[in-house]
């Protein structure tokens, strides 16, 4: 049973792995394909460390006297 | 069936290699294509692992004895539990569980990245198909699991009886996912490095995963420290051991990560140095893999050693010399802007504070590897033993101490004196009075009224900062203490899930300055029914008893613990020697309170029915497991994902490029 299972195996993993080279069925899994400009996925996020930013990078705590 | 568990690891390292092989060409040709069926190929190397370590773990389970690892691991009178833990036990099944972590950790960072980030995700399959391809070659050609024996024996041979321990069950795993998970920020830092995307791209996104792997370390150092306590039976919970060592410098380094990338978070500055951080964390923890594993360090984890640290030198070297050449080549994109404004600012004491855990991990580095050097360069090896670190140590230690309760204190880019002076008062009148109080209580070793001071004065701006948060929150709306604090933990919860987490450290810190300053201890042969005194304690011996469990012989001495008049009810000291491995082991007999431990060893016994103990009373102990729950605390508050939308600051977000997963 053993060979038998490995050859179905490897053959289904092989195929899977493969499908996306396999034809325009293969590049319909992205949603969009890799930005073409290296400056359109630049970090979308900044996530602060004390709070909102008020004006010249004090922070609420900030104001209230704190650090 | 092994050969099913031999195929699973043979495809999985051919996956693997194919994964770095597309995903590299994927990245160089723009396609995207290639990508997706790398990370495809990353799916299915995790599938195929877990197939091999349903096979292994099977094997363990039945007790199959035509493997060689199950004849080395498991025995007809282990409990099942332990030959389940026996996974990673031994060599090969530790390989295994490793490769297992990280295509876990992959296929999240996958995941992660698709919607976050997908310009990294080239250079992050590449890399961790790389590190996988690396063990996973470990596991076909060099340490394999599914080796058959042609003779299956009647019975196994079981773990090392240290190992047969709940706490050693849970240790290794729990340090394997803080050293596995070094990779992903590592891998990260590379994708960024490869593609382009320095400023701040790869070593921002990299903070969170660095955070969850450091949380694991810690606690598998905590976890190993109890097994080192309760089972080794030495009376103490770290011994400056190499591999000790080898756990403490990934976690050293990974501590300075986290702080200086919020100074370049906040104020986009040391750009180079936190990526250099995150690759000599990672380095670091293959290092300590490789201590490990090789043998050139006498270590109590010696069961471990083999062949293979050969390998692991030659893997770490090959992975250090492409990350600092991709640094090298993006030097001058990875400046950041930013300069220091003033001395006295937030910025300056975290770049002490890094500064000082570099030098705290040089130093372990040092000492550990030192036998080795002096070994090459004088042909005579030369031991350093734990003086040597608790003199270079401790004062870095107390150092970190301070600033960790002076860097809250302080603003960012510039802090005035006057106002660092009126935010010092109360943490600093809490350090002296605590400081003051124990050496009218009768405390003189200097050292320990220090430390304790530091933990007064910290703690005391830790609840400073608290307590001005909730202020503000109460001033901006109306509502009790509780919900103020609610609103300002739940409103910020990585700067006060990092408080919390210095809570957790200060009593680590005090639990330690404790036990290992004031430890008292005495050893007495005992008649039964004679009685030894030890610190406040008196241990009445009442006799030895005899059984067999599991193969092994097991002594016991029977006590009474009393203090005073108090009876404080019965303990067992025993020592198991297994008939088989001729090994034996010590349960300690332990009575913890959040003063003290009373811990007794059985050294000896004779004839007679007389037994030597060994008493101790090591005091705080209980902080430092204390001191883990806490920290557990703070790092499940600063991990929780913040509830509010993070700021844009593009307006475009990336575009959305999902692999199909399965």
């Amino acid at each position: 049973v053993t060979p038998a299972l490995m050859i179905v195996l490897a053959a289904a993993v092989a195929a899977w792995v493969l499908a996306p080279l396999l034809g325009s069925a293969g590049r319909g899994v992205f949603r969009r394909g890799l930005p073409a400009d290296p400056h359109d996925a630049r970090p979308v996020a900044k996530h602060d460390w004390a709070g909102p930013v008020l004006d010249g990078g004090a922070t609420r705590q900030d104001a209230s006297g704190e650090a | 069936v092994a050969a099913l568990g031999r195929f699973g690891l043979l495809a999985a390292l051919v996956l693997a290699l194919y994964a770095l092989v597309a995903s590299w060409l994927g990245a160089r040709t723009r396609r995207p294509e290639l990508v997706t069926s790398a990370a495809r190929a990353v799916w299915m190397t995790a599938a195929l692992e877990a197939l091999a370590a349903g096979v292994l773990a099977t094997a363990l389970l039945r007790r199959d004895y035509s493997f060689a690892y199950v004849v080395r691991q498991t025995s007809d009178a282990q409990a099942t539990w332990y030959n389940l833990a026996s996974f990673w036990g031994g060599m090969e099944g530790s390989l295994l569980l490793w490769a297992l972590i990280l295509s876990g950790y992959s296929l999240a960072v996958i995941r992660s990245l698709a919607l976050e980030r997908p310009r990294l995700l080239p250079g992050v399959v590449a890399v961790c198909a790389a590190v996988s391809a690396f063990f996973l070659f470990m596991l076909t050609r060099v340490a394999s699991p599914f080796v058959a024996v042609p003779f299956p024996p009647a019975d196994g041979r079981g773990m090392n009886p240290l190992l047969l321990n709940p706490w050693m069950a849970i240790h290794p795993p729990t340090l394997y996912l803080g050293f596995v998970g070094m990779t992903v920020p590592f891998a990260l830092v590379v994708a960024a490095l490869a593609d382009g995307a320095v400023e701040e791209a790869g070593v921002l996104f990299a903070r969170r995963w660095m955070l969850w792997a450091w949380y694991c370390l810690t606690m598998g150092l905590i976890f190993g420290a109890k097994w080192s306590y309760v089972v080794l039976g030495w009376g103490g919970y770290w011994a400056w051991d190499p591999v000790e060592n080898a756990a403490l410098m990934p976690w050293l380094v990974a501590t300075a990560f986290l702080h200086s990338v919020m100074i370049q978070e906040r104020r986009a500055m040391l750009g180079r140095w936190t990526v250099l951080l995150v690759i000599l964390a990672f380095g670091l923890s293959i290092f300590g893999t490789f201590l490990t594993r090789s043998g050139v360090l006498s270590s109590i984890h010696s069961f471990t050693q083999s062949p293979l640290g050969a390998y692991f030198l030659g893997f770490l070297a090959l992975a250090m010399l492409a990350a600092f050449g991709l640094v090298a080549w993006r030097w001058e994109a990875l400046r950041t802007p930013s300069q220091l404004d003033a001395v006295v600012s937030r910025e300056s004491a975290f770049l002490v504070n890094n500064v000082v855990f570099l030098t705290t991990a040089f130093a372990v580095f040092l000492g550990t590897v030192f036998p080795v050097v002096s070994e090459v360069l004088t042909g005579r090896r030369v031991n350093v033993g734990p003086p040597f670190f608790d003199h270079i140590i401790s004062p870095l230690a107390l150092l970190l101490l301070l600033l960790m309760g002076v860097g809250p204190l302080l603003a960012w880019r510039r802090a005035s004196l006057a106002s660092l002076r009126s935010s010092l008062h109360v943490p600093a009148a809490v350090g002296v009075l605590l400081g003051l109080g124990l050496l009218a209580a009768g405390m003189r070793a200097p050292g320990a009224v220090l430390a304790f001071a530091l933990c007064g004065f910290v703690c005391g701006t830790i609840v400073l900062e608290f307590v001005r948060g909730i202020h503000v929150q109460q001033a901006h709306r109306a509502g009790g203490v509780a919900a103020a604090l609610w609103t300002l933990v739940a409103g910020n919860r990585r700067r006060y899930g990092g408080y919390v987490v210095h809570l957790g450290i200060l009593l680590i810190f005090a639990g330690i300055t404790g036990s290992s300053v004031f430890s008292t201890q005495r050893v007495a042969t005992l008649r039964p029914g004679d009685a030894a005194q030890v610190g406040p304690y008196r241990v009445r011996f009442d006799g030895l008893s005899q059984t067999t469990r599991h193969g092994a012989l097991i002594v016991t001495a029977h006590l009474r613990a009393l203090a005073g008049a108090h009876d404080l009810g019965p303990l067992d000291a025993s020592r198991s020697l297994f008939l088989r491995s001729s090994d034996s082991t010590t349960d300690v007999a332990l009575r913890s309170t959040a003063a003290n431990d009373l811990y007794v060893i059985l050294a000896g016994w004779t004839g007679e029915g007389e037994a030597t103990l060994r008493l101790l009373v090591n005091p705080l102990v209980m902080w430092i497991w204390a001191g883990g729950v806490v920290l557990t605390a703070g790092a499940v508050i600063a991990m929780l994902p913040e509830r509010r939308p993070a700021k844009l600051l593009i307006q475009e977000p990336a575009p959305a490029w999902i692999p199909e997963g399965p």
